[in-house]
C-alpha cells in the first residue's frame, strides 16, 4: 500500500519534471529557429532595450513594432540628419541638391555593396522611391507630385517634379526612406503586400546583419556585425565596436530598471521614473549629467477640440493656458527629467526659428488670477463657489482625458486639474485605454487630451503642419495623422503650405514664415505647449564606454527608437569602446 | 470548502455525494438554545480571537484613518519620497510623486473592506440562490443551473471587465466590487449545493414537505438554518477572496479609476521604481495589510468551523 | 459509466458553445475600432486615401459584415485553426503568437499546480498528526494563502534577483544565451524559471496545506474512524484512510483552483517579464488588440474544460461512491 502512494507521488513529481523538460524544449524553440548552442560573448555584445513593446512583429520597415534597430542597422537611408547641430550628413547618397526649380539630384555613393554581395546603385534608389506609388506608404502624396519615370543615369538619380517641390517634406523623406534590397522587395505588387511583406533574413547596406538563430520573437533580437560595411571602408565612419547588438523586448519600465541595475542592459531608452537619483548616485549615466538629464524629443501639448464651447473661444484658451502650474509638472512629476516648454511649443533644436520679440509679447505665463480676471473682463460669469461659467450662465465642466496606464502623463493630467482650479476652470478626468483614447482624439469626441503627436525633425514644419493642417475630416475616421484640435484658420494653413514649398536657400522668408506661424500660435492658443518629453536614454558602462555626453566630441542621441539611428544613433554605437580587452577585440 | 481568490484553504466535506456516511453535519441541527454554550467556545477558540481582532482593528483604522489623515490621498503635496516622518503628518512617507501614504494607505483599507463586504455579499448571494435551488430541486434545473456554473468558472474574468472598463468612462469601486460579486460565485454555489443535497434528503424536510410548506419556506425555514454556520463561513472567505481578487486586478491597472486602493498602491509603487528606489514604505504596507486582513480572515474562518463543529475541538 | 461520460461529455461541449460565444463577442462589444488603431500606425497622409485604405481592411477582417455572418465565420475560421491576426503586432497572426507563448506558461502552471498540490496535501497531513507540527506550519500556510500572488513575486524578486542578485531579473533566458540542447542552456532556463515558479508555487502549497489539514480532523472525527480505532487498527492505518478519503475534495478543488492558479501565473508572468500567455493577455488588454484577447481567452477556455473534464475522469476512477451512485441513476 504505502509503496503504491509513494510510486504515484514518484509518477507525478516524474509527470512535473518531464513537463518541464519538454516545454523548455519546446518553448525556446519557436517556429524555424535553427538550433546552435553558441552563446553570445557578454564583453563583445551591446545589450539595448526600451523600443520593442511587445513582440516583434517582423521584418518590415514600413510597418510598427518591426524589430529595434533594423533601420540604422541594416537598412540605411540616403542622408541622416543630425539635430543637435542642424547638419545634414551624407550617407548613401554622396550628394543631394535642389537641381533645379522643379528638380532634386541625388548622386550615389559609389563602392557600397548590399549584404548579398550586389552593389547599391541609383536603380535601387529609384525603386525604393517607387515603392511609394502605394496607397500605404507614407510618403505616397509626394509620389502623386512626382514626373515617372524617375531617371537614374549610373549613379545619379534625377527626380522631376510636376508643380513646385515640398521642400521641406521631400528633404525629411530623403533622410527617413530606408533602403530595402530590389532583390528581396520585388515580390511587393500590392498596397496590402507593402504592409504584409516579411523577409526572412533582410537584406541591407548597413553594419549589422540578423543572426536568425538568436532571433526570438517574443524576447529579442540578435544583430550581428557584418565583416565589411562600406562607411568603415571608406574611412566615413570609425567601424562598430560592438560584434552583436541584442535589443530585448520590453515589458516593463521597473523590470528594465532592474536589468540597467544588474548590468544586464548597457543602454536602456524607456522612461524611468526616479532615474535622477540613479545619476547622481553616479549607477547610470545621462546625456546631460544634471538637469535636464535627457535631451528633448517632442513636445506635450494640452489639446483642446476647438469646436466645442468654451474651447472655441482663444480666450479661454489663452486662461487656461495661464492656469496651468507646469513648473508642478516638470519638479514634482517629471522630477526634473523633463524641460517646460517654451510658448511656441517648438524644441530647443529649433531654437534658431524662435522670436523672442514674439515670446515677450504674445506668450503666455503662469498666473492663475490673472486668468480668471480675463475671463471675467471677457464676459465670462462665475457661480457661486466661484467657477467660472459661460456667457450665457450655463455650467463649465470639461474632461480631459490620457491614454490609462500612462502614469506620468495620469499625474500631469491630475496637477493640471488642480491647478486650473484655482483660476476657476472646473476640469474632470476620463479615463480610457489607449485604443478608445486615440479613436476618440481622431473623432474629435474629447473636450481636452494630452498629446505629443509631432516628432523631432528637420523642420518645425512638421510641427506647423501637424497643429494646422486643412482639412478637418468630420466623418469617418476622423483625422488620422494631425490637427486633432479641428482648428480651421486659412491663413495658417497657407503659411503652412508656403513654407513648405519654400525653396531651403530662402532662410529669411523661412524665418518670418515660422515667426507669422509661431505669433498665430501664442495668439490663438489652438494648442497648449506643456513640457518636452525626453529622449529617454539611461547608460551603464560595465561593459561599454566613450558614450555620448553633452560636453566633448560625441554629441550624439543615444537612442535605438524609430528614426533616430538615422540621426545620430548610429553614430552612438559606432564610438563607443569596449571596458574589457577580450581577445581580438 | 474552497476559497476564491487563491487556492483552497479550509475544504470540507461538502463536495461528496449525498448520503456519505459519518457526515458531521448529522448532529448539527441545534436550534437557538446553543447559542450559549457557541459563544462560550467561541470566547475560548485562540484562533477566532486572533483572527476578530486583527480583522477588528485593520476595520478600526480603516474607518477612522481617514479621518485623521492631513492630506487627501491623492493631493500632490510637494514633498517627494520622503521617509516616514511626523513632519507634517506624512507619518507613512509620501511616494515619488509625493502624495502621502498613510493617507492613501487607510484610504486604500476602507476600499479593501467595501470591496470585501459588498464583492463577498454579492457571491454569496448569488452562490446561495443557485445553490438551494440546484440543491433541492435536482433534476434539470440542477443540470442547467450546473452548466451555467460552469460557464461562469470558465469565462476568463478580465475579458468582461476590460468591455466593461471600456464602456464606463469613470469606473468606481462599486463596478469593481459588483463585478467581483458576479464572478466569484460558481464555488461558494457549488458548495451550497453539495450541502443541500444532503440536507434534503433528510427526515425533517420529508416532514416539512408533509406538513404543506412549499419549497421557498422549506429552505428558508428548515434547511438555511441547519447551515446557517457554514454559510457564515463561506462568506468570510468570499470575503478574504473578493478582498485578493481586487488587488490583482487593481495591480494590473483594471482598478477603480477615482480613487486609490491598496492594489493600485503596489501597481503605482512597482511602476514608479519603489524597491529599486529603497522606498519601502511605499510598498510594505499595503501589501501587508492585505496579507494581514486575509490571513485572519482565514484564520478566523477556521476557529468558527473548530466553534461550531464541536469534533473539532479535540485538536 | 458511458452514459456518465457522455452526458458530462455533452454538458461540456454547450458550455464550450456558451464559453467561446461570450468570447467572441466581447471585442465586438467593445467600443472603438480595431482597424482605426491599425491605420494610425500606418499613418497615411491623405484622407480620401486614408477611407479607401480603412475600407479594405474592414473587408479583409470581415468586419462589414453583419454580425451573425462574422459569428458564423468566426466558426468557419476555428475549425481551421485560424484564430485571427493580431493589431499591435500586424501581420502576425494570432495562433503563433500563443504558440510562442503556451510553453512558457504551461512550464511554469503544470509543475507549479501539480507539485504545490502534492506538496501542500502531504504538509497539511503531516501538520495533522502533530500538535507540534500544526502550530509551527499551519501560521506560515495562513500568511501563504493570505499573500497575493503578485506581492510574493515582487517580494521574491526583490529579494533574490535585486538585493542578492543570485537568481535573474526577469525575462526565459540569458539576453546573450544561445538556445539549443546543452546542459548550459537548461540550466539558464532553469534559472530563470525559479523565481516565478516559486511564486506561484508557495502561495498554492499554502492553500492546499491548510484545506488538507482540516480535512483529516474531520476525517479523524468521523465514525468509522473511531470505529477502526476500536477494533485496535494502527494508527498509521487510520490516517492513511483518512488521508485517501481527504483527497477527494482536494481533486475537486484541483479543477476549480486552476482558474485562480492562471490568474496568478499571469500577474507572476508580468512581474518576471516571463514571456508566456499571461504577458501576452496584458499586453493585449492594455493595448485592446482584440483578435489577440478573444484567441487567447478562447485557448485558456478549452483548457480549463479540459483541465475539469480530467479531474472529473480522475474523481469518478479514484472514488468508487460515484460509480455506485451513478449506477444508481443519480446525479453526477
Amino acid at each position: 500500500m504505502v509503496r503504491r502512494r509513494r510510486r504515484r507521488a514518484v509518477g507525478w513529481l516524474l509527470v512535473a519534471v518531464g513537463a518541464v523538460a519538454v516545454i523548455a524544449a519546446f518553448g525556446t524553440g519557436g517556429a524555424g529557429a535553427t538550433w546552435q548552442a553558441k552563446s553570445y560573448p557578454r564583453a563583445q555584445t551591446l545589450i539595448t532595450s526600451g523600443t520593442q513593446w511587445g513582440n516583434i512583429a517582423g521584418m518590415n520597415p514600413y510597418v510598427g513594432n518591426n524589430a529595434a534597430g533594423m533601420i540604422g542597422l541594416v537598412n540605411e537611408t540616403l542622408l541622416r540628419y543630425d539635430p543637435l547641430h542642424n547638419t545634414y550628413i551624407s550617407w548613401l547618397a554622396k550628394s543631394t541638391k535642389w537641381s533645379g526649380p522643379k528638380q532634386y539630384t541625388v548622386v550615389v555613393r559609389s563602392g557600397v555593396k548590399w549584404s548579398d554581395g550586389k552593389a547599391f546603385t541609383g536603380s535601387d534608389v529609384a525603386f525604393n522611391v517607387n515603392l511609394a506609388r502605394f496607397n500605404t506608404s507614407r510618403w505616397n502624396n509626394l509620389y502623386q507630385n512626382l514626373k515617372l519615370p524617375i531617371q537614374v543615369k549610373g549613379n545619379s538619380v534625377i527626380f522631376n517634379f510636376k508643380g513646385t517641390p515640398n521642400y521641406v517634406q521631400w528633404q525629411n523623406m530623403i533622410w527617413n526612406m530606408p533602403m530595402i534590397s530590389p532583390v528581396q522587395g520585388k515580390t511587393i505588387k500590392t498596397a496590402q503586400d507593402l504592409t504584409t511583406y516579411n523577409p526572412h533574413n533582410p537584406i541591407g547596406t548597413g553594419p549589422y546583419k540578423l543572426d536568425t538563430s538568436g532571433y526570438d520573437v517574443t524576447t529579442r533580437v540578435v544583430w550581428a556585425k557584418r565583416d565589411h560595411w562600406w562607411a568603415s571602408d571608406q574611412g566615413v565612419s570609425p567601424a562598430p565596436a560592438p560584434k552583436y547588438i541584442i535589443d530585448l523586448v520590453n515589458t516593463s519600465n521597473t523590470n528594465s530598471l532592474a536589468a540597467v541595475l544588474a548590468g544586464v542592459e548597457d543602454l536602456n531608452n524607456n522612461y524611468l521614473p526616479g532615474v535622477n537619483k540613479l545619476v547622481d548616485s553616479g549607477k547610470v549615466q545621462t546625456f546631460f549629467p544634471r538637469a535636464p538629464y535627457m535631451l528633448s524629443a517632442n513636445t506635450a501639448w494640452l489639446e483642446p477640440n476647438t469646436t466645442r464651447v468654451p474651447l472655441n473661444d482663444p480666450v479661454f484658451r489663452k486662461a487656461l493656458a495661464m492656469s496651468i502650474n507646469i513648473n508642478q509638472i516638470v519638479t514634482d512629476d517629471y522630477q526634473n527629467l523633463v524641460l517646460k516648454a517654451s510658448p511656441t511649443g517648438l524644441l530647443p533644436t529649433w531654437n534658431k526659428y524662435v522670436n523672442s520679440k514674439a515670446v515677450k509679447a504674445y506668450g503666455f505665463k503662469y498666473d492663475p488670477a490673472a486668468a480668471k480676471s480675463m475671463l471675467l473682463k471677457a464676459g465670462y460669469k462665475t457661480d457661486s463657489s466661484g467657477m467660472i461659467e459661460n456667457k450665457d450662465g450655463s455650467k463649465i465642466d470639461l474632461a480631459i482625458s490620457v491614454p490609462q496606464g500612462w502614469s506620468d502623463w495620469e499625474a500631469a493630467r491630475d496637477m493640471i486639474i488642480a491647478s486650473a482650479k484655482q483660476a476657476g476652470i472646473r476640469l474632470h478626468s476620463v479615463v480610457q485605454a489607449y485604443n478608445t483614447w486615440q479613436s476618440d482624439r481622431n473623432t474629435g469626441n474629447f473636450d481636452l487630451v494630452i498629446d505629443n503627436a509631432y516628432q523631432i525633425s528637420d523642420s518645425p514644419w512638421t510641427y506647423w503642419n501637424g497643429i494646422f493642417h486643412l482639412p478637418v475630416i468630420s466623418t469617418g475616421t476622423g483625422q488620422t495623422f494631425a490637427n486633432y484640435e479641428r482648428y480651421s484658420n486659412r491663413t495658417a494653413w497657407n503659411l503652412t503650405q508656403q513654407l513648405d514649398t519654400t525653396s531651403p536657400s530662402d532662410t529669411t522668408t523661412i524665418k518670418s514664415l515660422n515667426t507669422s506661424l509661431q505669433t498665430i500660435l501664442m495668439k490663438d492658443v489652438p494648442m497648449i505647449p506643456l513640457w518636452y518629453n525626453g529622449i529617454w536614454a539611461q547608460m551603464t558602462s560595465k561593459y561599454w564606454t566613450n558614450w555620448p555626453a553633452a560636453v566633448g566630441a560625441r554629441q550624439y542621441i543615444p537612442c535605438m527608437w524609430n528614426g533616430y539611428l538615422q540621426m545620430t544613433g548610429i553614430d552612438t554605437i559606432t564610438h563607443i569602446k569596449s571596458t574589457r580587452q577580450a581577445a581580438g577585440g | 470548502m474552497s476559497a476564491p481568490g487563491n487556492v483552497s484553504t479550509v475544504t470540507t466535506r461538502d463536495e461528496l455525494p449525498a448520503g456519505t456516511a459519518g457526515s458531521p453535519r448529522d448532529e448539527e441541527a441545534k436550534p437557538v438554545s446553543g447559542l450559549r454554550e457557541t459563544l462560550y467556545f467561541a470566547v475560548r477558540n485562540k484562533k477566532l480571537v486572533f483572527g476578530l481582532t486583527v480583522t477588528l482593528s485593520m476595520l478600526a483604522l480603516a474607518i477612522l484613518g481617514p479621518l485623521i489623515a492631513r492630506h487627501p490621498p491623492l493631493e500632490y503635496g510637494g514633498h517627494l519620497s520622503l521617509a516616514p516622518t511626523t513632519q507634517d503628518g506624512y507619518w507613512l512617507g509620501t511616494t515619488l510623486l509625493g502624495q502621502d501614504v498613510f493617507s492613501q494607505f487607510v484610504t486604500g483599507l476602507r476600499m479593501a473592506f467595501i470591496v470585501g463586504a459588498l464583492g463577498g455579499g454579492i457571491a454569496a448571494i448569488v452562490g446561495m440562490v443557485v445553490g438551494f435551488t440546484a440543491g433541492y430541486r435536482g433534476g434539470i434545473v440542477d443540470e442547467l443551473l450546473n452548466m451555467v456554473t460552469n460557464v461562469v468558472l470558465v469565462i476568463p474574468t478580465f475579458a468582461l471587465l476590460l468591455v466593461i472598463a471600456a464602456y464606463l468612462q469613470v469606473r468606481g469601486i462599486m463596478t469593481e466590487a459588483i463585478f467581483i460579486g458576479l464572478t466569484s460565485w460558481p464555488w461558494a454555489a457549488r458548495a451550497v449545493r453539495a450541502q443541500t443535497f444532503s440536507l434534503t434528503s433528510r427526515d425533517f424536510v420529508s416532514l416539512a414537505r408533509l406538513s404543506g410548506s412549499n419549497s421557498r419556506q422549506i429552505i428558508f425555514k428548515e434547511i438555511a438554518p441547519n447551515m446557517s454556520s457554514y454559510l457564515f463561513m463561506m462568506f468570510i472567505l468570499l470575503f478574504g477572496g473578493a478582498i485578493l481578487i481586487a488587488a490583482t486586478l487593481d495591480f494590473i491597472g483594471l482598478g477603480p479609476s477615482n480613487t486609490i486602493s491598496l492594489g493600485m498602491m503596489m501597481q503605482l509603487s512597482v511602476q514608479n521604481a519603489a524597491l529599486q528606489l529603497h522606498l519601502w514604505w511605499w510598498f510594505l504596507p499595503p501589501g501587508l495589510a492585505i496579507m494581514a486582513i486575509v490571513g485572519s480572515l482565514y484564520v478566523m474562518n477556521v476557529g468558527l468551523d473548530e466553534v461550531f463543529n464541536p469534533r473539532l475541538r479535540s485538536m | 459509466m458511458l452514459r456518465y461520460l457522455l452526458r458530462k461529455l455533452l454538458i461540456y461541449s454547450l458550455t464550450f458553445v456558451v464559453a467561446v460565444t461570450i468570447d467572441w463577442s466581447i471585442p465586438h462589444l467593445m467600443p472603438g475600432n480595431p482597424v482605426l488603431a491599425l491605420m494610425s500606425r500606418i499613418q497615411i497622409q491623405n484622407p480620401q486615401v486614408a477611407q479607401h485604405v480603412y475600407a479594405s481592411y474592414m473587408r479583409s477582417f470581415n468586419l462589414d459584415l453583419p454580425l451573425w455572418k462574422q459569428y458564423y465565420y468566426f466558426w468557419v475560421s476555428l475549425v481551421h485553426g485560424d484564430l485571427g491576426t493580431s493589431i499591435m503586432q500586424f501581420p502576425t497572426p494570432v495562433s503563433s503568437i500563443i504558440l510562442h507563448a503556451i510553453p512558457y506558461t504551461l512550464g511554469l502552471l503544470i509543475p507549479a499546480t501539480l507539485l504545490s498540490w502534492y506538496v501542500g496535501n502531504k504538509l497539511g497531513a503531516l501538520a495533522a498528526r502533530r500538535k507540534v507540527l500544526d502550530n509551527t506550519l499551519l501560521p506560515f500556510g495562513y500568511i501563504l494563502t493570505a499573500t497575493p500572488y503578485m506581492w510574493i513575486a515582487i517580494l521574491m524578486s526583490f529579494l533574490f534577483a535585486v538585493t542578492w542578485q543570485v537568481l535573474p531579473v526577469g525575462y526565459a533566458y540569458d539576453p546573450t544565451a544561445g538556445r539549443g540542447w546543452s546542459l548550459t542552456f537548461g540550466y539558464d532556463l532553469f534559472r530563470h524559471w525559479l523565481l516565478p515558479f516559486l511564486s506561484l508555487f508557495l502561495v498554492a502549497c499554502g492553500g492546499w496545506a491548510i484545506g488538507m489539514r482540516n480535512l483529516i480532523i474531520y476525517e479523524l472525527e468521523a465514525d468509522y474512524a473511531h470505529y477502526l480505532e476500536s477494533l485496535g487498527a494502527p494508527r498509521k492505518l487510520v490516517r492513511k484512510y483518512a488521508f485517501r478519503n481527504a483527497l477527494l475534495p482536494q481533486i475537486t478543488g484541483l479543477a476549480l483552483a486552476l482558474g485562480a492558479v492562471i490568474a496568478g501565473a499571469l500577474v507572476t508572468e508580468i512581474v518576471f517579464s516571463y514571456p508566456g500567455l499571461g504577458y501576452q493577455i496584458y499586453r493585449a488588454i492594455t493595448n485592446e488588440d482584440y483578435f489577440v484577447i478573444q484567441g487567447i481567452f478562447l485557448f485558456i477556455i478549452v483548457g480549463v474544460l479540459i483541465a475539469n473534464f480530467v479531474v472529473d475522469i480522475v474523481y469518478m476512477i479514484v472514488d468508487p461512491r460515484t460509480r455506485i451512485g451513478m449506477q444508481e441513476g443519480g446525479q453526477a
